[in-house]
């Protein structure tokens, strides 16, 4: 009867163990991306001049929360003056959870592909670099966001209209509205670029007014 | 005596009322980077920037579209020397900077221009852009979209990519602001102030950067 106690207690240890080790994992484990130097790299693309014009341009329009980044890829190519392969454009992959639709043709549960254009890159010597094609910064996973999203057919996967102007945190956006305080730029800087905000700040007041008012 | 004093009130006035005037126009119409070329780079632009289009991006848009580039040339330093194209082989042309189509330019992205260091490293400089904060630049890319369906047959719309990303080899960053007419806005061009070709404020910013 002991022997049998003390079995039940060691197989119950060895569960808590591991189930608070997948906890941990999934909660505290650095994505690729974290802690790493960003190279911002310019581009020339379809930015809009209002919330319809994003709207209109959107496949889906959803609430989400980020999950786990899945996969990247990259464009990278040999060049013979340097005698070695360089960084070139590249995207990452993320798994999103639809909490609300409101244009599209998907479910609440369902779980959608985000391509955003970063990625992790390794140059010769080890040193790891974020690649950033993109005015916004990576979503958090287990963050909760407004998207409006269009479908990229060869690539499987979904993007932001308008880059920086597709995507909204929700949190902060439904606390503001609630408490009526002003957003403030700088909180917004753990999301988008703080070089673009004069682009994104009139759609964003257009947004908050019809999506968390 | 009366009069000197009078020419005296009207040199501070007429100081006072036109000095900040004149600052203020140069600031906001400012937007080239501070970053620079590395003084044994091959290729800058006051050599002359010289460029080599592959077949991936020949194949795609043609070869008339890329001397658009010369239109950022005019009497002053900083100028577009040669562009060199497909079927030429680019191993005559190593020093050149590269323009091509990239696999992984993203779906709603023009083009756009990475910064590499001599020993082909990609510059990690922070924020805004390496442009704007790097003094180690020898070399450049600009990847325009494989897609050219993505400007929906406007000639002029690729060419107006071209002379942008061009730009951004002179070190002009984005505008910020809709307020002046300039090729480096970015979006599809419309002839207003998001200019189809080089505007005055560009070739002001060019000289402003890279001297007469």
């Amino acid at each position: 009867m002991k022997k049998k106690i003390v079995l039940g207690c060691m197989v119950l240890g060895a569960l808590t163990i591991c189930s608070l080790f997948l906890l941990g994992h999934y909660m505290f484990e650095k994505e690729a991306w974290q802690g790493l130097e960003v190279v911002n790299v310019p581009c020339d693309r379809l930015i809009y001049q209002s919330m319809e014009e994003v709207e209109n341009m959107a496949d889906i329009i959803i609430e989400a929360k980020a999950g786990s980044e899945l996969e990247q890829k990259n464009s990278s190519f040999y060049v013979a003056k340097f005698d070695r392969e360089v960084a070139g454009s590249g995207h990452t992959k993320r798994e999103l959870k639809v909490e609300n639709v409101y244009k599209g043709n998907v479910s609440l549960g369902d779980k959608i592909v985000l391509m955003q254009d970063y990625y992790v890159w390794t140059e010769t010597d080890g040193t790891k670099k974020v690649v950033s094609l993109t005015e916004l910064k990576p979503l958090e996973r287990g963050k909760h966001y407004l998207l409006f999203l269009a479908y990229d057919k060869e690539r499987e996967a979904y993007y932001e209209v308008g880059d920086y102007q597709g995507v909204y945190p929700i949190e902060i956006l439904q606390t503001r509205t609630r408490t009526g305080n002003v957003l403030q730029e700088s909180e917004l800087n753990h999301l988008y670029s703080d070089t673009e905000h004069w682009n994104l700040i009139p759609i964003l007041k257009e947004v908050q007014e019809k999506y968390f008012r | 005596m009366k009069k000197t004093s009078v020419v005296i009130a009207a040199i501070i006035v007429a100081t006072l009322v036109f000095l900040p005037i004149d600052a203020n126009a140069s600031l906001v119409n400012s937007y080239y980077g501070n970053g620079s070329y590395i003084s044994s780079a091959p290729v800058t632009p006051l050599t002359g920037l010289e460029f080599y289009v592959d077949y991936s991006a020949v194949s795609r848009y043609g070869s008339s579209v890329f001397t658009s580039a010369f239109d950022w040339n005019g009497d002053y330093r900083a100028s577009v020397s040669t562009m060199v194209q497909y079927p030429a082989s680019s191993t005559a042309y190593p020093d050149n900077f590269l323009i091509h189509a990239d696999p992984e330019v993203g779906t709603d992205i023009a083009a756009n221009t990475f910064y590499y260091t001599a020993s082909g490293d990609i510059i990690n400089d922070t924020e805004p852009k390496p442009m704007d904060t790097s003094h180690s630049i020898a070399w450049c890319r600009i990847g325009l979209n494989t897609n050219s369906n993505f400007f929906q047959g406007d000639s002029a719309w690729i060419r107006k990519t071209i002379i942008h990303e061009v730009g951004h080899v002179f070190l002009l960053m984005h505008p910020s602001g809709y307020y002046f007419n300039s090729v480096m806005h970015r979006e599809r061009p419309d002839g207003g102030i998001k200019a189809y070709s080089v505007t005055t404020n560009d070739r002001n910013n060019l000289i402003e950067k890279w001297g007469y």
